[in-house]
């Protein structure tokens, strides 16, 4: 069985947590906006999308291809 | 190592985890769910770039009471020159030393996703059973749970509650990654406004 430890330290006040993250009166202000709403609508949820994919959306691009079927770009310049 | 050891804080965590796009939602999961336990993660992310980068990190360890090595990437990164990580064992080994050799008093774990594996890939930890996440967030908030007990208020701190401050978090990363114009969750800005959210998430509860 590994190993425990017990905690028996304070849980940190939310002043002690700005003051442990230096947190910019903006950054503070943003932190309190993302809790106005109370239950944030479930179309905000993070998706965990693959990276290439959440970047593609991002700038509503679209993906380039090599030209030759079923080959990616990098793909054909290896095959080249 | 340098004599004069940097101070320590009794709650903080040092985190070693890989930094991977497949690895984001345990990386959320562990962030949530230290603050949850009303721990203080730190990681090398917060490290800005430049020389002496070894000495930080040596010194980011040494600043820590606990830290927390996820071996659960051992595998190849298929990118050319395929190579294994070493970054992880390193840091640990580092610990090791810390915890070993340091004046402060320091604790170090071993998460994985995968049963006996460890005993595997480093055998110089027999003896060391390591806390098995099976790759999942309940799996890390479960482990995390075992590894850091709190006596009072159990139900405050059971796998339930800390799944709570991780749905509030992860529901609110899509407008922190809007507010940072962040490429990715690895960086430091967006680790301190995950550790502050999830902090705030945890008081509301």
């Amino acid at each position: 069985m590994a190993h425990s430890v017990t905690i028996t330290t304070p849980m940190p006040t939310w002043e002690e947590t700005v003051e442990r993250y230096r947190l910019s009166k903006a950054d503070q202000k943003f932190v309190a906006s993302l809790f106005d709403d109370e239950k944030p609508r479930l179309s905000t949820a993070y998706a965990f999308k693959p990276l290439a994919a959440a970047s593609k959306s991002a700038k509503g691009g679209t993906k380039k291809t090599s030209g030759v079927a079923g080959k990616s770009i990098s793909r054909a310049r290896k095959t080249a | 190592m340098r004599e004069k050891p940097p101070e320590s804080s009794e709650n903080t965590v040092f985190l070693n985890i890989p930094y991977d796009d497949s690895f984001r939602r345990l990386y959320v999961a562990y962030i949530t769910g230290l603050i949850h336990l009303g721990l203080d993660p730190r990681a090398t992310i917060e490290i800005p770039g430049g020389r002496n980068r070894l000495d930080k990190i040596i010194d980011l360890i040494r600043s820590c009471r606990f830290s927390i090595h996820d071996l659960s990437r051992v595998q190849l990164d298929r990118r050319p020159p395929a190579t294994p990580r070493f970054n992880m064992p390193f840091e640990l080994g580092l610990a090791v030393a810390s915890a070993k050799l340091g004046s402060s008093p320091h604790d170090w774990f071993v998460f994985e996703s995968i049963p006996r594996r460890a005993s595997k890939s480093l055998s110089d930890l027999s003896g060391t059973d390591p806390n098995i996440h099976n790759g999942r967030v309940e799996g890390v908030m479960r482990e995390l749970g075992n590894a850091f007990e709190r006596q009072s208020s159990r139900e405050r701190y059971s796998v339930a509650e800390m799944m709570k401050t991780y749905k509030a978090v992860s529901h609110r990363i899509e407008k922190i990654m809007e507010e940072t114009r962040a490429q990715s969750l690895f960086e430091a800005h967006v680790f301190k406004l995950l550790c502050t959210t999830a902090r705030k998430a945890s008081h509301a509860l």
